[in-house]
């Protein structure tokens, strides 16, 4: 009897101690509101009101607006990119996400094939992600060991923040809002026209490529088995991948079946002012945003047959307006 | 590898699962590979050092015992000068050199890890065999487990063979309540360190980095915060240790009994660092002639010991000057306790009053204070500087802005709880009721356990923006 008392003792205490270890590391983590990794935000969508969803890393929430896209295509979307989202960050992104939303589209910014094993942002990119399988899988197939402890236990990362976090955080926190902008991240300062380099050091030449590709397949495989349709892209930027290494790409997208399509093709298409529309050598700023995704609207339903144009959804209309706002384009 | 180090947690599973599941006869060898790997975390490179003093004193203890070309003391003698030969050349050669030869730049060994209190713990070992107060340990193993016993190998309690190697002979079973009060012990002392400790440490960090940036205000509460985070930093690392010990069914000394509820100076080194100045009485102050040989020579001993003392803290003249001071408190403690007697009766202060004890404590708090200065600062010339500049808060301003500055208001607000509770643990103590002890079986154990933990992990100083707080005793 007295040792049944202690075991229940015992894991009351590590139950009481594991709750609120996790309710404090919930709390104290920082409100996140742009830059990607906007899960919070993300799961109070709708559940299946969404029709596309994007990933990929900063040139995804920096230059996808939903809200215009949506102007353009009529097509619900979502941004879930994270800052340099490694690929088995964004297969387990696409599988997290899908669990709440069944789009017909998904939005691959294809520069992560050529990142490393780890990035630099490991730590918020699956922070914020949802306790649960994919959470724990991406952690261990892309997580640095050293960030493990505080992912599992997310007080560990945060815990010296109770000396500033302030009330609106933890209400922040407590009530996570949804995001009137889809997840797009909107920067409005405008740099001088950038001159288009190469960056060197995206190769295919690596064993972390031939990883990646192996996570594309995953990521195909996936999408084929709920009937989505994954359409990988370059996302523009002065910034460019190699020829040679774009050109390997190309090809094994192809060999794999997926459409690869490279948007610094279409620059003049879309409409892009060098002198305007960048914010730095990787992102537009928000008039370039505006431009690009307009255009990516139209793009997704020439190839979906959407009828385009907007709708009637009074959620939709309000996210449009509301961009435009802080766009500066209407008085708020 | 410190305490307060997740790695110690799987070592401590790993070294106590195999204390207590191992054969009797392998688990004394066990705890010896334990407390040499916890060793090799420190540093491999000092494990000669270490295995170097165990072999030296373990031969020289069974030579002097069964008198080996009829001497014993010359074995003894052989055995003490190669241990603190050891310690003098990696400790003291830079510093003595320096004083010889004015501007010299001589490079000592590098100083191993817990040498001053291994090698205190073998020459204990040579002087109680010498004076025939334990029996010359045969067993090489369990000697050398004795001075390798990871929980007081880095930093104490100095360990006593006399004490410890008659508890490593019995058979150990598990016992659940110790293995409780060890736990609950050792993280009472995690939360000291990382919650209370650490914190101050931030505080005094950031005054001292720069005391010439501070108010002399900031600096006095930074020398204040000083003298509190020293010993909560030793104390939380004894508790540690004294936990770890518990857990394997071990007993180490206390090495703390509240000293900052002392009376005196005097009082106060009976309670601060038991385990060495115990040691120091022992086998320097008494050999010396203790308080046998009339006033003068006795207070010329106190001067002796705490100068000793001091160096034995580190080679620097700060920590001489330290230990200097303590000796001179006691002094003059001793010389002008009659007067100070004398004018309580007269005033008709009573002896035993609350009012009376809490004003001598805090007096002896403040005087114990000016000689931390001393200890935490890089020079004496720093030291100096410190103590004019909280001098000068009567001229120039307390400067409450700047103290305020030195930590964010929240974390000012948690050290009032904090500090709460350690003084309620001290007073606990000096009612010979620790608060360890006070804790009941099943759901209060565990809730204040986890309570505890949850503490550490949520308000304790670690991780990302903080740098990694070594104990302030490590580098001894």
């Amino acid at each position: 009897m007295k040792k049944r008392r202690e075991i229940a003792a015992i894991l009351a205490a590590a139950m009481l101690f594991l709750c609120l270890g996790f309710c404090a590391g919930a709390l104290l983590r920082p409100v996140r509101t742009e830059f990607g990794c906007m899960w919070p935000a993300y799961l109070r969508e709708e559940r299946n009101s969404l029709d596309v969803l994007y990933f990929g890393s900063s040139m995804v929430y920096c230059d996808v607006a939903p809200a215009w896209v949506w102007a353009e295509s009529g097509l619900r979307g979502f941004v879930m990119a994270a800052p340099e989202q490694t690929m088995p960050i964004t297969y387990y992104y696409v599988r997290e996400a899908c669990r709440t939303q069944s789009p017909q589209i998904i939005l691959l910014e294809a520069t992560g094939m050529f990142f490393n094993e780890y990035q630099n942002y490991t730590k918020p990119n699956i922070s914020y992600m949802p306790f649960g399988v994919n959470r724990l899988s991406a952690m261990a197939a892309a997580a640095e060991p050293s960030l493990w402890d505080g992912l599992l236990f997310p007080l560990l990362h945060y815990h010296d923040r109770w000396t500033d976090v302030s009330a609106d955080e933890l209400r922040a926190n407590l009530a996570p809002a949804a995001d009137p902008l889809a997840g797009f991240t909107l920067l409005k300062d405008a740099c001088a026209a950038p001159t288009p380099y190469e960056r060197e050091e995206l190769t295919a030449d690596s064993d972390t490529y031939l990883e990646n590709l192996q996570w594309l397949e995953r990521i195909r495989d996936y999408c084929a088995g709920r009937g989505i349709t994954l359409i990988a892209y370059i996302a523009p930027s002065a910034s460019r991948i190699p020829a040679p290494a774009m050109e390997t790409l190309r090809t094994d997208a192809a060999e794999r079946g997926i459409a690869l399509l490279d948007c610094n093709g279409h620059l003049p298409e879309m409409g892009i002012d060098d002198d305007a529309d960048w914010y730095d050598y990787l992102h537009f700023n928000v008039s370039g945003a505006e431009k690009f995704s307009r255009w990516l609207g139209r793009y997704l339903a020439d190839r979906t047959g959407s009828s385009g144009g907007g709708g009637t959804d009074a959620l939709w209309i309000g996210r449009l307006r509301t961009i435009e706002e802080r766009a500066g384009r209407t008085e708020a | 590898m410190s305490f307060t180090a997740p790695t110690y947690i799987l070592f401590f599973a790993a070294a106590a699962g195999g204390w207590y599941l191992l054969p009797q006869r392998l688990r004394r060898f066990w705890l010896l590979m334990a407390g040499v790997a916890f060793y090799c975390f420190a540093g491999p490179r000092f494990l000669p050092a270490l295995l170097g003093v165990a072999l030296v004193s373990y031969l020289a203890a069974l030579a002097a015992e069964a008198r080996w070309l009829g001497k014993q003391r010359l074995w003894t003698c052989l055995g003490l000068i190669c241990v603190l030969g050891t310690l003098f050349a990696c400790k003291y050669l830079t510093f003595f050199f320096g004083m010889i030869v004015p501007g010299a730049a001589v490079r000592g060994l590098p100083l191993p890890p817990g040498l001053s209190f291994y090698s205190f713990g073998a020459c204990a070992y040579l002087i109680d065999v010498q004076r025939e107060k334990l029996p010359a340990e045969r067993d090489p193993v369990d000697y050398a487990a004795f001075l390798t016993f990871f929980p007081v190998l880095l930093a104490g309690p100095v360990g006593r063979a006399r004490e410890f190697l008659p508890q490593l002979k019995q058979p150990h079973a598990f016992d659940a309540a110790r293995g409780k009060a060890g736990a609950l012990r050792f993280a009472w002392g995690a939360f000291k360190k990382l919650v209370a400790a650490d914190c101050l440490g931030l505080l005094v960090d950031a005054a001292y980095a720069d005391p010439s940036a501070v108010s002399g205000g900031a600096m006095l509460v930074a020398a204040l915060a000083y003298s509190v985070q020293i010993y909560l930093d030793f104390a939380a690392y004894s508790d540690m240790a004294i936990g770890s010990a518990e857990m394997l069914g071990l007993r180490v000394t206390e090495n703390f009994r509240a000293p900052y509820l002392s009376r005196t100076v005097k009082e106060f080194w009976k309670k601060w660092h038991i385990s060495l100045t115990d040691w120091f009485r022992e086998y320097l102050y008494i050999p010396l002639g203790g308080s046998r040989r009339g006033k003068a020579r006795t207070a010329l001993n106190v001067l002796i010991v705490f100068a000793v003392s001091g160096l034995w803290h580190g080679a620097a003249w700060t920590f001489v000057v330290w230990g200097a001071l303590n000796g001179l408190y006691q002094v003059v403690g001793s010389v002008t306790a009659p007067a100070r007697q004398s004018l309580r009766q007269r005033f008709r202060i009573p002896e035993q009053g609350a009012v009376t004890a809490a004003v001598q404590c805090v007096v002896t708090f403040l005087l114990l204070t000016l000689t931390w200065i001393f200890f935490r600062a890089p020079s004496l010339g720093t030291a100096v500087y410190v103590i004019k500049h909280i001098l000068l808060i009567a001229r120039d301003g307390f400067g409450a802005a700047s103290a305020a500055a030195l930590l964010p208001l929240r974390r000012w607000l948690l050290l009032i709880p904090v500090l709460a509770l350690c003084v309620a643990e001290d007073v606990g103590t000096v009612r010979g009721r620790p608060a360890w002890t006070r804790i009941g079986g099943g759901f209060a154990y565990w809730g204040v356990l986890a309570a505890l933990l949850l503490a550490i992990l949520l308000f304790g100083v670690y991780g990302e923006g903080f740098d990694a707080r070594e104990f302030v005793y490590f580098r001894f």
